[in-house]
C-alpha cells in the first residue's frame, strides 16, 4: 500500500496576541511604549514595574515535532482535549496553513466534510447550494450534474431542492452538508466533528457511508470528542497532547490512555484555578465493604463505606466533604451527590491528619464503572479547599441479571392501581388520620 | 507563472458559483431585485443635479449636468462598491478559508465580478441616457474597454493588498468608509476637472480613479481620446497595483488561516 500522507518533523507555530494585539492602536502603542526611555530599565529585573510591558505577542507551539505516516485506505482518528493540535493537523492536511518547519506531505485529492453547512448561503435555494458546496469542495459542475440526484436523494429533501435553505430545519441542513460532502469523491476523507449532528438514524447513516467507503480504499481521517464514533469508525487512532503524539496505534488503547489522562488531570487543573491545596488536601480515598475490608469490586445492593483522608494543614472550623458519583460514559451527568452540609452533619473542626467516613448502605447502582469525586469545603462552601475530580473508580458488578440501566429501583407490578403510601399497611394510615 | 495562471482557470466553476452567490444573494428578498444597481447610481444622479448643477451651479464642460455625473458616478460606483465588499469578504468567508484549500484570491475576484454584473446593468441606462441627450457616437467608444481594464486592475490589486490587511488589522475596514468618501471629493465626479487649479493637475495623475473618470468622459461625452498621459499614468500606476497586490497576496495567504 502506498503512503498517501506523510508528516516528518512537523512543528507549527502560532503567534499569540495578547489582548486586542489585532487592531493597529496595540501596535502603535506598543511601539511607543518602548521609545519611553523609563521602559527599557526597570529597577529590579526579576518584578517587572508598572510601566514593563508584556510582550505583544508570544510563541505558541501547537504541534511539536510530529511525525507520521498514513497510509492509504487507512481510517485514523485524531483524539485529544481542545487545543491539543488535532484542528492544526486537519488544516495541515487541507491544506490551508503551512506547517512552521519539517514537511506535511499529501497525496491525492483531500475534502473536508466542513461544518454544518459552512459553505451554503442561506439565501440559495438546495439546488444552488449544492452546485456551489460542490464546487467549493473542489467538484466540477459535470460531476455535481452526475450525482445531482443521488445527493437530493441521500440528503432526504427532495420536496425541497427549490427552497432556500434558511428555511431549512437543522436536521436538513447537516444532511444536505454531509451528502454533498459523501460524493465529492476525493482520496482523503477529512472529518471534523460533523458527526456530533443530525439525529441517530442519519448518524447511523453517515457511519455507513463512511464504511462504505472505507471498504472502497478510501483514505479516512476523524477528528472527533465522540470516542466510541472512533472506537467504531477507526482502525487506528492518535492521541495528541499538547501539539505532542502521546499514542498511535490500536483506537481502544488511545482512548484507554486519553480517558486516564483526561482524569487524573481534570483532577489536578483546578486546584491551579483557586484551590492552592495548602489550607487542606485530600490524602487518599478508600472503598471499603460493611466488615471494614478494603475493596475495589462491589455489588448492588451492598453497603460501602467511603473513607476520605484529609489533611488539614490549620484548623479548619465546620468543614464540609462531599462525594459525587457519575457515569464514565457522561461525566458531566451527576448520577448522585452530597455532602455534610446538606445532610445537616455539623463537623468538629479538623486539624492535621485523619479520616471521615460515609456510609452508603444498600447501594443502588447497577453493573458497570462509575467514577467518584470526593471534594472538601469551607462551611458554606465558598471556598473549595481541594477537589479530587472523577478521580476513584467504583466498580459493580450485578447480581441480577434481567435489570438494565445505571440505578435499582424496586417495582411492584400490578393488575390494580395502588394509591398512597406502599409501605404503610392501610389500617394503621387510617388510624393515624383518625 | 503559466502555471499559476492555469491553476486559477481550473477554478473557474468555483469563481462563476461565489459570483452566482454574490450577485443573487445581494437581491434575494428586495423586492426591486437587480434594478437596485441602476437606481444607486440614477438616483445619486438626481441629487447630484439638483445640488450642484441647480443650486451650487457647477460647470459640466458643456455636457447636461445629469449625464456628466452618470458617467462618473458608474464607474466610481464600481470602484466603491468593490473596495466595500472586498475588503472584508476573506474575514466574512471565514469558515472556508480555515478549512478548505483553493486559491483565496478567488473569493476576491468573485468580488470584482460581481461588481462587474452590476456595472453592465448600470450602463445600460447610461446608454439610454445618451440616447436621450443626443449624444454622438464615434469610434473612440471602443476605448472605454482598456479604460475599464484600467479601473479593474486597480481595485483588484487594492483589494488583493487590503483584504489580507484587514484580516490582520482590523482597523482597515474601520478606515474604509472614510477613506472611500475622501476618495471620492478628491476624484473629479461632481466636478470637471478643467474646475481644477493648474497647479494641483499633475497630483490629480497621482489618482488613478481620476484619470480613468475623466477619459471615461472624454471618450463617452466628447466623442474625443483621453488625455494620454494621464491615462497612461492611471495604467502603469494600476498594473502595478495588481502585479504588487498578487504577490503581497501569494505571500501571506498561507498566513490567512492562522490569524483569522
Amino acid at each position: 500500500m502506498t503512503t498517501a500522507i506523510k508528516f516528518e518533523n512537523v512543528s507549527k507555530k502560532y503567534k499569540l496576541y495578547s489582548k486586542g494585539g489585532l487592531y493597529l492602536r496595540d501596535r502603535v502603542t506598543h511601539a511607543l511604549g518602548r521609545l519611553n526611555p523609563f521602559n527599557h530599565f526597570p529597577r529590579n529585573p526579576e518584578k517587572p514595574t508598572a510601566g514593563t510591558q508584556e510582550p505583544l505577542e508570544r510563541d505558541f507551539w501547537a504541534l511539536k515535532n510530529i511525525s507520521f505516516d498514513i497510509k492509504e485506505g487507512e481510517s485514523i482518528g485524531f483524539i485529544g482535549r481542545n487545543g491539543a493540535g488535532k484542528s492544526t493537523i486537519l488544516k495541515l492536511l487541507a491544506g490551508v496553513t503551512r506547517p512552521s518547519s519539517g514537511i506535511a506531505a499529501v497525496s491525492g485529492r483531500v475534502a473536508a466534510l466542513i461544518e454544518v453547512g459552512a459553505g451554503f448561503h442561506p439565501e440559495l435555494t438546495g439546488r444552488e447550494n449544492i452546485y456551489l458546496n460542490g464546487s467549493i469542495l473542489g467538484m466540477k459542475k459535470a460531476e455535481i450534474d452526475n450525482c445531482f440526484d443521488s445527493i437530493v436523494a441521500f440528503a432526504e429533501i427532495e420536496q425541497f431542492m427549490d427552497t432556500p435553505v434558511k428555511h431549512y430545519s437543522s436536521g436538513m441542513y447537516v444532511r444536505l452538508g454531509f451528502a454533498i460532502a459523501a460524493h465529492t469523491n476525493p482520496d482523503i476523507y477529512l472529518i471534523d466533528e460533523v458527526l456530533a449532528v443530525g439525529d441517530e438514524a442519519f448518524q447511523k447513516k453517515c457511519l455507513g457511508t463512511l464504511a462504505e467507503h472505507i471498504a472502497a480504499g478510501k483514505t479516512m481521517i476523524l477528528v472527533s470528542h465522540q470516542l466510541d464514533k472512533i472506537e467504531e469508525v477507526c482502525e487506528r487512532c492518535i492521541y495528541l497532547d499538547h501539539g505532542e503524539i502521546r499514542y498511535d496505534g490500536d483506537p481502544i488503547d488511545a482512548i484507554e490512555r486519553y480517558r486516564l489522562d483526561v482524569r487524573e488531570n481534570r483532577s489536578n487543573s483546578p486546584r491551579s484555578d483557586g484551590m492552592s491545596g495548602e489550607e487542606a488536601r485530600i490524602a487518599e480515598v478508600i472503598f471499603r465493604d460493611r466488615n471494614g475490608q478494603r475493596k475495589h469490586g462491589f455489588e448492588t445492593g451492598d453497603d460501602l463505606t467511603v473513607e476520605i483522608q484529609y489533611n488539614a494543614m490549620r484548623r479548619l472550623d465546620q468543614p464540609v466533604f462531599g462525594i459525587s458519583f457519575r457515569h464514565p460514559s457522561k461525566t458531566d451527568v451527576v448520577l448522585a451527590s452530597f455532602n455534610t452540609r446538606a445532610q445537616a452533619t455539623a463537623l468538629d473542626p479538623i486539624e492535621g491528619k485523619g479520616s471521615i467516613f460515609c456510609r452508603i448502605s444498600n447501594l443502588p447502582f447497577l453493573e458497570g464503572k462509575y467514577l467518584v469525586s470526593v471534594v472538601i469545603h469551607d462551611h458554606d462552601l465558598t471556598k473549595t479547599y481541594d477537589y479530587h475530580y472523577i478521580r476513584y473508580e467504583l466498580e459493580i458488578s450485578g447480581k441480577e441479571a434481567h435489570v438494565h440501566g445505571l440505578i435499582q429501583l424496586s417495582p411492584d407490578w400490578s393488575t390494580e392501581l395502588s394509591v398512597g403510601d406502599s409501605l404503610a399497611p392501610m389500617h394503621k394510615r387510617k388510624g393515624a388520620i383518625g | 507563472m503559466i502555471g499559476y495562471f492555469r491553476t486559477l482557470f481550473s477554478y473557474r466553476e468555483l469563481l462563476y458559483f461565489l459570483v452566482l452567490r454574490e450577485t443573487k444573494a445581494k437581491y434575494k428578498q428586495t423586492v426591486l431585485g437587480v434594478a437596485w444597481s441602476v437606481l444607486q447610481p440614477l438616483s445619486l444622479m438626481v441629487v447630484f443635479t439638483v445640488v450642484f448643477s441647480l443650486f451650487a451651479r457647477l460647470p459640466s464642460d458643456g455636457v447636461p449636468y445629469a449625464l456628466f455625473s452618470y458617467c462618473a458616478l458608474l464607474p466610481w460606483q464600481f470602484f466603491a462598491g468593490v473596495l466595500g465588499r472586498g475588503v472584508g469578504s476573506l474575514l466574512s468567508n471565514q469558515v472556508l478559508v480555515q478549512k478548505v484549500y483553493f486559491p483565496r484570491e478567488i473569493i476576491l475576484f468573485a468580488v470584482v465580478a460581481s461588481a462587474v454584473v452590476d456595472f453592465a446593468v448600470g450602463a445600460s441606462l447610461f446608454v439610454a441616457l445618451l440616447w436621450f441627450y443626443q449624444i454622438p457616437w464615434g469610434w473612440h467608444f471602443f476605448l472605454i474597454f482598456p479604460v475599464f481594464l484600467i479601473q479593474l486592475f486597480f481595485v483588484a490589486g487594492l483589494i488583493l493588498i487590503l483584504s489580507p490587511l484587514n484580516v490582520f488589522y482590523r482597523d482597515i475596514n474601520m478606515v474604509m468608509p472614510l477613506l472611500v468618501q475622501i476618495w471620492m471629493f478628491a476624484t473629479p465626479i461632481i466636478y470637471p476637472l478643467s474646475l481644477v487649479p493648474e497647479a494641483l493637475r499633475p497630483y490629480y495623475a497621482l489618482n488613478p480613479m481620476a484619470g480613468v473618470v475623466d477619459a471615461y468622459r472624454q471618450i463617452l461625452l466628447h466623442d474625443a481620446a483621453p488625455d494620454p498621459l494621464t491615462i497612461s499614468f492611471a495604467a502603469i500606476i494600476a498594473t502595478l497595483t495588481l502585479v504588487g497586490g498578487l504577490l503581497y497576496f501569494k505571500k501571506v495567504e498561507f498566513e490567512l488561516a492562522d490569524v483569522m
